[in-house]
Formats: structure tokens, sequence, C-alpha cells
């Protein structure tokens, strides 16, 4: 009896010991960020699997360019052929979609749908969440054989964003995210994502290394069929062109 | 003879009786008479709406059969379903199968094809299409529509920065304000507009992404579309009528928009608010002092300003000015200076109460209206629509509007006014089912990626008890990079198209008319079979292809004939209680009658002829009131003061018709029931025995 409550009290200290203090939160979320951060530009060939309940599964290829420091990307389907040439410029909190059939603009607001899926603009924006949002330990655990951090993220006042309360559990080792569930104000569960491949990345602008996940996989828990799965297949973060990030560039590629 | 003298002496006993009992034979009266009148008035009104409408939905849309897969989830329901959502109909992949085996049965006339569905309309702010036009400017080169485009761009932006001045009073994010009002005030700068022309993408972006969203986000307006064969569409439906623009040329695509669908969505806010304001005061007789939903759309059109000031250039807001100035002085209604703001004063003009409303509507349409652009969309204009398609792609496709159109009758309609008719080719690119072609490149796509399919239950073992989740660059000090593949921009679809291709492919339904129309139920039940032999299909009559409104009617006419039975019903157990407690109260004249040699048979004659004389009476009185009721109401006749009656009445009145049948057969059943009522009371009249009179006398 008594060899039982020494254990449990054991389990319970030694989680309290390995428990983070608010200064390693707050140390461990910035390197989630750091970890990522390019500081310059990227480049992406991803391909996108998106699932929908009572729904023809869709596929893309899409070429994503991203500058972080200015804010601003750029996605250019590729594939299927209907989609080619289809592309969306992201200039601070305005996204643009170009129709090439059209030859037209339409700017849409932040929180559209990219190209149909469940993709977000946050989505494709760079990682901010020491920036954007307050932190709190929840605990060790495990993911598959990975002990991870549990953290629990809620926005900042002030600032908006798709999700305002997020779930991250982070690998102790890489400092990476491997799961994130995003919620609503409510706390209602909206998203689950898996990162469960990262590639260690030489960012010459950075002058250090980077993580860049491989592949994504996000499940709506909302309406629970659909998913969306999303594979980097190429990354590059060699510098882009200076003018890429216009209307005119677009319109010209995407002839 | 004899049976004539007998019945004269017993309908004046009768008659007497009946006397004797006012109260009673009044309530009773009144209550057969109320039953009759509704048998013959409202049957005869429910006879007339109902022809109204038929004719209505067979000749706007539906046709008398209507024709559609048997694999659709939902039922076909052209006027809505009474339910929220798109309906889930499966498509007959291909109509040239079955088109001549529907032409070739001898009853059918005609045969449309047609497709529903909805999309979205694409569409900016007035800042969005402003730059859009500068920017148009600027690549060609134009210097004199640079020069004009660059004028209008100034005075929005003047107008912008006045409306950010004032929201200083009531912004609460001060820093923000200002940091946009900067923006203005540098996008209206002389240099802005010389280096635009010396590089216009840097500005115009700056325009497009820092002002365009200072003036709002417009909701998006959803568009429920018809695709068909225009032509036939035309020469089918006799109601359909051009409204503006013309008719989708043959071999085109193209749009024409429902009237009021238009008038409804497309048209300048503060018009939409007069023309609200007018069909409720001017045609149906409101009042704004009393209406309280008057009296809403008042305190909207006061605030609809903006929407006039943001489509004037400078020298229209001068002229609208001097003339506002000039209206309003006139009627005494200017105690401002000459120095008051266009806005100051098109606030005061849009002030309306029950006095200066028609003259204000008058003025708007006759002084402002020319100067705006009232309808958002207009013929001639090429419109995007952007549908979900059913391979869950998101389409955009440009259509050319030709025209707008409404229904004979229907105009005031907003259940008739929601179609926008379209061609098939047009219908079938925004409808976008995946072919075979698509769904191999999908198939070549996900082999090139060698995709893992995992079950989201069993994901977290799946993914995290593997290889470790980093991989590194086999070369850490080199990225790497790769070539942007190859491009090739999706096609638009052609303006043209072939005319056999509205004969061949994909549809949804068909409008079938008959060449005789009382075959209707064995036609379609033929046309079932047969068509079902190629592709599984369900033929349904107009009526249940309209949907709820089809219904409507019949729930109209179960209400009546309840509420007629409850009233029949009461009246006739009232005549049998009043006539039992009768024979009961005149047991002793009952009984004297029989002691004098009356007969049983007198007896209950005496009995059944009051009822038949009460019944007779009433009922007379009831299709009188009924008759002349809708003398009157065809002279003048009944208004549809809600949308489901317009659409009901197949216009803005109903001016129904005598009913012959009906004005028969109505007091006919009074009559016949009264009588079988009092059959009971008047056998147990008739076997009171004349002893109990002289009892009753001891």
């Amino acid at each position: 009896m008594y060899a039982r409550v020494i254990f449990v009290m054991g389990i319970l200290l030694s989680q309290a010991l390995l428990a983070l203090s608010p200064e390693e939160t707050a140390k461990l979320v910035a390197s989630i960020d750091e970890n990522q951060r390019n500081s310059g530009d990227y480049k992406s060939l991803v391909f996108i699997e998106e699932k929908e309940r009572n729904k023809p599964t869709k596929l893309f290829e899409a070429l994503v360019y991203r500058r972080d420091v200015d804010d601003k990307w750029i996605i250019l389907f590729t594939k299927p052929k209907s989609e080619g040439g289809k592309g969306y410029l992201r200039v601070e909190k305005n996204i643009f979609l170009y129709e090439p059939a059209l030859g037209k603009w339409e700017r849409t607001t932040e929180r559209a749908r990219i190209g149909g899926t469940n993709s977000q603009r946050s989505d494709f924006d760079e990682s901010r969440l020491a920036e954007e949002f307050n932190h709190q330990y929840v605990g060790l655990e495990k993911l598959g054989k990975f002990p991870v951090h549990h953290l629990k993220l809620s926005v900042k006042t002030g600032i908006d964003v798709a999700f305002p309360v997020l779930h991250l559990w982070v690998d102790q080792d890489t400092k990476n995210i491997l799961k994130k569930q995003d919620f609503s104000l409510s706390e209602k569960l909206m998203r689950t994502i898996y990162y469960p491949k990262w590639e260690k990345m030489y960012s010459r602008s950075k002058k250090a290394d980077v993580y860049v996940p491989k592949e994504i996989r996000i499940f709506d828990e909302v309406e629970k069929d659909n998913s969306t799965l999303v594979i980097l297949k190429e990354v590059s973060l060699d510098p882009l062109e200076a003018n890429i990030f216009t209307k005119a560039w677009i319109e010209k590629k995407s002839k | 003879m004899r049976i004539l003298s007998l019945l004269r002496i017993l309908s004046r006993l009768a008659l007497r009786d009946l006397w004797l009992r006012k109260i009673k034979t009044l309530g009773m009266g009144g209550i057969l008479a109320m039953g009759t009148f509704l048998i013959v008035f409202g049957l005869s009104l429910l006879e007339d709406i109902e022809g109204t409408m038929k004719n209505g939905i067979i000749q706007s849309v539906a046709g008398h059969l209507q024709l559609y897969s048997k694999n659709a989830k939902d039922s076909l329901a052209l006027f809505g379903g009474g339910f929220m959502g798109r309906e889930d109909l499966a498509e007959i992949p291909d109509y040239s199968k079955i088109l001549p085996s529907l032409l070739d049965h001898p009853n059918v006339a005609k045969v449309i094809p047609m497709g529903f569905e909805m999309a979205l309309l694409g569409r900016g702010n007035e800042s969005d299409e402003l730059f859009d036009s500068l920017r148009e400017a600027l690549t060609s080169g134009d210097t004199e529509e640079i020069r004009s485009r660059e004028e209008q761009v100034k005075f929005h932006l003047n107008f912008l920065s006045k409306e950010f001045e004032q929201g200083k009073k009531i912004t609460a994010d001060q820093k923000l304000l200002a940091q946009q009002t900067s923006w203005i005030a540098e996008a209206a700068s002389d240099r802005f507009w010389l280096d635009i022309r010396l590089g216009p993408e840097n500005k115009m972006q700056f325009l497009e992404t820092k002002i365009a969203p200072l003036s709002g986000e417009k909701s998006p307006v959803y568009l429920r579309y018809l695709g068909t064969d225009p032509q036939l569409f035309q020469n089918a439906f006799s109601k359909f009528k051009i409204v503006s623009g013309e008719m989708i040329p043959e071999g085109k695509r193209g749009m024409l928009l429902a009237s009021r669908f238009r008038e409804d969505f497309l048209k300048i806010l503060p018009a939409r608010k007069f023309d609200m304001i007018y069909r409720k005061k001017i045609e149906t007789g409101l009042s704004i002092a009393t209406d309280a939903e008057l009296k809403r759309i008042q305190r909207e059109l006061a605030l609809q300003h903006r929407p006039i000031l943001t489509h004037l250039d400078f020298y229209e807001t001068e002229r609208l000015r001097g003339e506002l100035v000039g209206y309003l002085e006139e009627r005494k209604e200017h105690p401002g200076g000459s120095s008051d703001s266009l806005e100051d004063l098109l606030k005061r003009f849009l002030v309306v109460d029950d006095s200066n409303f028609l003259s204000r509507y008058n003025w708007f349409y006759e002084h402002i209206a020319p100067l705006v652009r009232l309808y958002e969309i207009s013929p001639g204009q090429t419109i995007v629509l952007r549908s979900y398609t059913k391979s869950g792609y998101v389409k955009n496709v440009p259509v050319k509007v030709y025209g707008t159109y409404s229904f004979e009758g229907l105009e005031r309609s907003d259940i008739a006014g929601q179609f926008n008719i379209t061609d098939l080719v047009t219908f079938r690119e925004l409808y976008g089912l995946m072919t075979e072609e698509a769904l191999q490149e999908l198939t070549d796509i996900r082999k090139t990626v060698n995709t893992q399919e995992i079950a989201k239950e069993n994901i977290e073992a799946a993914l995290f008890e593997g290889e470790p989740v980093v991989s590194h660059e086999p070369d850490a000090f080199s990225s790497s990079t790769f070539v942007d593949p190859q491009i090739t921009a999706a096609k638009g679809l052609a303006e043209d198209y072939r005319p056999e291709a509205l004969r061949q492919g994909l549809i949804i339904n068909t409008a079938i008319f008959l060449r005789d129309e009382s075959k209707l139920v064995d036609t379609q039940k033929e046309l079932e079979k047969r068509i079902s032999d190629l592709v599984p299909v369900n033929v349904i009559d107009w009526k249940k292809a309209s949907g709820i409104v089809g219904q409507f009617i019949e729930i109209i006419r179960y209400v009546l004939l309840f509420g007629v039975s409850v009233i029949l019903l009461v009246a006739l157990i009232i005549i049998n209680n009043s006539m039992i407690v009768a024979t009961f109260e005149r047991t002793q004249e009952i009984g004297t009658m029989r002691a004098f040699g009356a007969q049983k048979g007198f007896i209950a004659g005496l009995f059944l002829i009051e009822a038949f004389l009460l019944s007779l009476f009433a009922s007379g009185v009831g299709t009188l009131a009924a008759w002349g009721a809708t003398v009157w109401l065809k002279s003048v006749g009944i208004p549809a003061v809600h949308d489901v009656l317009v659409f009901l009445f197949s216009g803005s009145r109903l001016f129904p018709n005598v009913n012959e049948t009906y004005m028969i057969a109505g007091p006919l059943i009074v009559v016949v029931l009264a009588s079988i009522s009092a059959l009971y009371p008047a056998l147990l009249a008739a076997s009171i025995p004349p002893a109990l009179a002289m009892q009753e006398n001891e």
C-alpha cells in the first residue's frame, strides 16, 4: 500500500520536476518560432490532398513562394490542368486571387479558404507564436515514442488570428511541433494537425539551420470526415526575384 | 293533388313552428348559411387560385410534367422545397439518349432540357472597381483615360478622407485611424501620381492593399441559375418575356438576369429602399407614421447617402448639389446656408415622411438615378460566376449578361423571379462534374507523391512510432534548389458553342409539354416506364414539381374542407338536438294532433319539412352572400399582400369568378344533410301516442 503511494507520489514529483517554468516555456515557444524562422525567402513545391464528406477527393500541386520579411506569399497552382495558373497573392492582410482564364484579379478576405481547401492564410504564414500568444505549460507527455512538451497558447489581446487557443505537442529533442490542436474562443476543438516529418536545412539568409515541415496532416474536428494532407515535395531557401510578389509577375508566370 | 295540399299544410305548420322559435331558428339558420357560404365562396375561390397558379407554374418553368433522375437524393422542387440548402439531384448523363424516346410519345409536344444550381457572384467594393479601371488605363497607356481615372480616384480619396475625419469622433483605435488617414493622404499626393506613371506596380499595390480595404466589404450575392436551351425555353413558356436588353443569341453563351432578382439584390441601396416604401405606401396604402416596418425602412433610407456619393465625380457632385439646394429651398426645407455640402443635403433629402415621400421618390428617379449606376449589373456586361463544382474544385466562369426577363403576371413575385437563365454549356461548366480524363489525371498526380493513407484513429501510432521525424539535407550547408515546373494556365470557355451541344450531354431535368392535358396521368406513367428502360427517372406533374408552393393550395383546400365539415357537423348536431328538445316540448301538441287523426307519417313529415325549409332558406342566404361577395371581389380584385399570394394569384390581384357548380352543389349538400339530421327527431315525434296528450291533460 505504502509502496504504491510512494510510487504515485514519485511520479507526480518527477512530473513536477520535469515541468517547465514560465520562463522556460517562453524560451521553448520562442525556439519553436526560431527553429522555423528563415529570415529570407522560401519556395516549395507542395502537394495537397483534400478530403471532404460526400465529395470527391481533390488534389493540387502548387508552388508556394514566401518572403516573411514583407509578409508576402504566393500560391500558384500547377496541377491539375483545370487549376493550372490560378494564383493567390498575399500582401499584408489582403489576399488576391488570379483567374488566368479570365485574366482578372479578385481581392478576398484574409480568412478565405485557399483554393476551396481547408487551408487558411495562417497556414502559410511564418510562425509567430511568441509574438501573438500567451503560453502555459500543461505537462510532459508522450506522442508515440517521442517525449513531448504539451503547451497551451492563448491569443494576446488585440491580435486577430484564425484560432485564438492552441494546444501544442513539441518534440523535446528538436523543439519542433509534432501535433497542434486549434480551438475556437469558446475552446471548441476545430482542427487537429500533425507534423510527422521535418527537414533540417541550412538557410543562407539566416546563416543557420532551419526546420521545414515536409508533411502536414490536417483533420477537421467539426466536419469529422474532412481532412487535408500537405506534402512539401521540394523546398528551397534561396533568394527569390525582387519583384516576384506582384500581380504583374503572376500574370506573366501563369500565361 | 292530395299530396300538394298535404305539403301546403305541413309547410304552413312548419313555418309557424319556426317562427314561434325565432331565436333558435335564427341561430341554426345562421350556422347553415355560414356553412353554405364557405362551401360556395371558399371552394370557388380555391378553384380560381388553383387555376391561376397552375397556369403560372406550367407556363413559367415547369411545363405539364418534369422528368429527373431516380438517383436523386431529394425531390425536385422548382420553387423551393421548404428546406434550406442545395437540393441533391442526380444528373442525367446524356440527354441525347432520352430525347428521341420522349419526342416519340404521341402526347408529348415539347421537351425543354434544364439544370438548376447556385453560384456566387464575385464582386469587390467600389474602391476595387475604381482601382481595376485605373490599372487597365495604366496598362493601356492611354493618357486621357489615365487622367480621367486619376480624377475619379482622387475624388474618391477625398470622400474617404472626409469620412475618416468624421470617424475620429467615434473610433476607439485612434492610432490605426491616424495611420489609415496618412495612407489616404499619401495616395492623394501629387508625388504619388507622378510616381504611378513612372512605375505603376508598387503604387497600384499600395492602392489595392492599403486603400481598397478601407471601403469595407460587400456581402456576397448568391445567384440561382437555370441552364437550358434559351431559344427553346423562350418558345415553350408563354409567360416568359424580355424586360430589358435582348435575348441570348443562338449559339452564344450568355445569361438573362431575372428582373425581380436584379431589383432585389443588384440595385443601389437607396433606390431599393425608395422602391420598398413605394410598394408598401403607394400600392398597398400603408402609412409611414403608423406602420412599424415602413418606419424601419424609412430609418434605413435616411442613412443611404454614401452609395450615392461614391458614384459621383466632381462635376456631377456640384451639379446635383445645386439642384438639390433648389429643390429643398422650393419646399422651405433648406434652413442651412448655401455652403452645405452635398452629403448634408442628401442626408436631409433622404429623410422622408407620409407628406413628402412621393415628391422625394419622383425627384430621386428624375435627378439622382440617372447620375448613379442604378444596377450593379446591366445588359452588355460580363459577370464572373463562381461555383463549387461537383468535382470539388472552385470554378470561375465569365458570362455575358444579354438582358433581363420576367414571367408575365409574376413580375412582383420573388418566388418566380429567382431563376437567372443561362445556356446549358455554361451550366455544365459551372456544374463541373468530374470527367474520366480528370479522374485519371488525379490518379497520376497521386502516384508521383506516393501518399500513405492513414485512418485518424491510428494516426499517432502510425506517425510517431517509427523513424525519427527530422531528416537532414545531405549537404547541410547548401539548401536545395529546384526548377519551377511549367505552368499551363487553364483555358476559359469559348463564347460560342455548337447548337447541337444543347441536345447532348449532362442535364438535371426536363420540362415536358403535353398535347392533351387530360391524359396527363397516363402520359406520366407511360413516360416514366419508357425512359426508365434507358435511364432510371422520375416523372412528376407540375404541382409536385413546383415544390412547397404547389402543395400550399392542397393545404388550403384541406383546411377549408375541415372548416366546412366542422361547421356543418355543429349545425347538424344543433338541428338534431333542438328538434329532439322541440319534440319533448311539443309532446302535448303532437299527441293532440295524433288524437285528431294525424298519422305517424304526417308528424314525421312535419319535422322533416321544418328542417328542409330552414336549411333551404339558410343555404339560399349563404349562396346569395357568396355570390355577392364574389361579384364584388371580381370588380375590385383581391390584393396579393404577400409574395406567396402574388405567386398563387399569378399577379398582384385575383379577380374571382362565380362558380355555378358550387352554387348548386353547396345548398344541395346543406339541405340534404340538414334533412338527414332531422330524421331521428322526426321518427321520435311520430312515435308519440295520442294517449300521451290526454295524460298530460290530467
